[in-house]
């Protein structure tokens, strides 16, 4: 629809511009003269020719009168024609004055076409003028409207597509139906949504796995205790060196299982470890803009950075950041402060919500795996954020502080610089 | 206490190639003090000039501050930055670009009546500074074609000097000479800095870089580290195998 205005507005205009130039070009320009009004000035020239210094003109029209000497006798103004020769130059009309069939003299009536000609040009100019400058007006607005409806949309679009490849499926897209994008837009989040719940039911899946592992390399080392305890024994009571040889092979293959089981547990929860982290130099303006993206209910007030150059992986710091800025919306939903500080080759990004904290005795674990806070109620969760974002930021070199600020939970991402360690 | 003269911060300096961007100087923290020989080394690409261009004021930083006394210049607008170095640096370069169509002396005169109009006083202190590097009256009046290198070189570090700046930033300033010629011109360094005079000097050679008095090995953009060997001293046997030492320590 909004299309459709700018075309209309834009042919309109376009067509008003044509209009007026057809309108210009056909109408006359009054490069002409009435010559009821010159004849009338000759008659009463005549008329009063006796006492032509005494005359008076009522008709509005320029002119000189001259003798035959070239004497002037009359004139109704200033800068007109006053000689044969300046009228022929300035192409005057000049009309004899006969009295008693002599000529007496000539009037000269003034010559306006050149006055009537700037006129005209003024005015094509103003009305051409007017409706470049409607023409101009109606393409910003519409390079403005575009910018909004299709511009920003996309990069919004961009940062989002950007999260989800780095696997961050918790902040919404923003819908807004009257751009272009607004049903792509509904679609992208309705995806994210989709894939938000098929990594929780696969995260649950893996859960019950692991909980199968864990279940069941308890139930194989409950067997294998007793076939441990049963081949110390049989080793302890065997009449020939042979038979011990064989208790004692199979206590050593009981031990052997045993370490394999704990292995097999252990590994499952190794899986973090693949998550590849590959840091190079970026500019520090650049965290400002990540900052932003992470806030993006916009609770804080992101500080100027220091320039310089840090040694970081984009991608996986973004998701640092989105996890940290995440866990505040849900858990104490406050307004959030943000604070910078560069010391001993490293930048610090001191973040700290209003929540009030956590009990001194859960701070040491917040950043185990699947270790949870007291605040988390009911709400969604594996406990693996600040797991995972620890592990990013020491394999960036830096790392990532949990504590107690004055008003609520601190977290400090510790960013080496580059060449800083 | 050594004054500081030049200061950095978080100097970086970054170039756009092909979409990506390159970091040549990354977050250097530096102070040059008044009166030292300051000797930049590295391997090539590893941003020496680049840093001499940025400290100078004849490139700016991309990112951090550089401090000049008491003045910023790293945010100065390309006119104020071009006064700055007319007013306070003096550049000898590997090419030493005098003016072929002017006499050696017109050529020194020319870079002195940019910044004082006083060509009495000029014409004293560019006789002064001939005289130092031992350049007679009658080589003085020659065109730049019709002198050695050495003596071209020499000519261009008295022409970085008619103003007396507060530093002279050189750059491989032997680069193109033989080992003679280069042996002149670093005498002149030697002496115009014992007289106090503040040098910033990039160089590849290892002659030269004994001429300094403080070393900085520059690797991947970052200073890598420094060695300070005081005063230069001729014949000081110690001093070329501190440096040595020091060098190889850097991967030289």
């Amino acid at each position: 629809m909004k299309k459709h205005i700018f075309l209309t507005s834009f042919v309109f205009a376009f067509i008003a511009e044509i209009t007026m130039l057809v309108i210009f070009a056909v109408q006359k320009t009054g490069n002409w003269q009435d010559s009821v009004m010159v004849n009338e000035i000759v008659q009463s020239v005549k008329e009063n020719w006796d006492k032509i210094e005494d005359y008076k003109d009522s008709t509005g029209i320029s002119y000189t009168v001259i003798d035959n000497g070239g004497t002037v006798l009359y004139r109704t103004g200033a800068g007109l024609s006053e000689s044969i020769n300046e009228a022929v130059i300035h192409r005057d009309t000049i009309l004899n004055i006969e009295k008693d069939g002599i000529i007496a003299g000539k009037v000269i009536i003034y010559n306006n076409s050149a006055q009537e000609i700037k006129l005209w040009k003024h005015k094509v100019f103003t009305v051409m003028l007017a409706a470049v400058f409607v023409q101009f007006i109606i393409c910003l607005v519409y390079i403005i409207y575009l910018e909004y409806i299709i511009i920003r949309p996309f990069y919004k679009m961009k940062s989002f597509a950007e999260r989800i490849a780095g696997g961050n499926l918790d902040i919404p897209l923003e819908m807004d139906r009257h751009n272009l994008f607004g049903a792509f837009t509904e679609s992208f989040d309705i995806m994210r949504a989709e894939l938000k719940r098929a990594q929780a039911a696969e995260a649950e899946a893996n859960a019950s796995k692991k909980e199968l592992v864990a279940k069941l390399s308890h139930d194989i080392k409950t067997p294998v205790a007793s076939i441990k305890a049963a081949s110390e024994l049989g080793a302890a009571l065997a009449g020939n060196d042979s038979v011990r040889e064989s208790y004692l092979q199979i206590e050593h293959k009981a031990d052997q299982i045993n370490t394999l089981v704990n292995n097999l547990f252990t590994a499952t929860l190794e899986e973090l470890k693949q998550l590849s982290v590959a840091p190079c130099d970026i500019e520090s303006r650049e965290l400002k803009e990540m900052l932003e993206g992470s806030d993006y209910l916009h609770y804080a007030d992101i500080p100027v950075i220091p320039e310089c150059i840090l040694y970081a992986d984009k991608l996986r710091l973004q998701q640092v950041f989105d996890n940290i800025f995440s866990n505040s919306y849900k858990y104490v939903n406050t307004k959030i402060d943000v604070n910078v500080l560069m010391e001993e080759g490293r930048l610090k990004i001191i973040i700290e919500d209003y929540g009030g904290g956590v009990s001194e005795e859960e701070l040491p674990f917040l950043k185990d795996k699947f270790r949870r806070g007291g605040n988390v109620k009911d709400i969604e969760g594996a406990g693996l954020g600040l797991y995972i974002s620890d592990y990013f930021m020491r394999e960036m070199k830096g790392g990532l502080v949990v504590g107690n600020g004055e008003n609520g939970l601190e977290v400090t991402v510790v960013i080496p610089l580059s060449g800083g360690i | 206490m050594e004054e500081i003269l030049l200061k950095t911060e978080k100097l970086s300096k970054s170039f756009s190639s092909g979409g990506t961007l390159q970091h040549v100087l990354k977050n250097i923290d530096l102070e040059l003090y008044k009166g030292s020989f300051t000797v930049i080394m590295g391997a090539s690409g590893a941003g020496k000039s680049t840093l001499l261009y940025a400290l100078s004021g004849m490139d700016t930083p991309s990112l951090g501050k550089i401090t000049f006394g008491d003045e910023v210049i790293s945010g100065l607008t390309p006119d104020k930055l071009a006064v700055f170095r007319r007013r306070h640096c003096g550049f000898v370069f590997q090419q030493i670009y005098l003016f072929e169509g002017m006499s050696v002396m017109d050529n020194v005169l020319s870079t002195g009546l940019l910044v004082n109009k006083d060509k009495k006083g000029i014409i004293k202190r560019a006789k002064e500074l001939f005289r130092a590097v031992d350049i007679p009256e009658e080589t003085q009046q020659k065109f730049p074609s019709q002198i050695s290198g050495g003596e071209a070189q020499r000519a261009g570090i008295v022409r970085a000097l008619i103003n007396s700046p507060e530093i002279l930033f050189a750059d491989e300033p032997t680069g193109a000479l033989n080992s003679k010629t280069g042996l002149d011109v670093l005498d002149t360094f030697t002496k115009f800095n014992e007289q106090g005079q503040s040098i910033v000097m990039v160089t590849h050679d290892m002659r030269s870089a004994r001429r300094g008095d403080r070393i900085l090995y520059l690797k991947d953009g970052m200073v890598l580290g420094e060695c300070n060997l005081g005063k230069y001293r001729h014949g000081d046997g110690e001093r070329h195998k501190k440096l040595s030492i020091f060098l190889t320590e850097m991967g030289w």
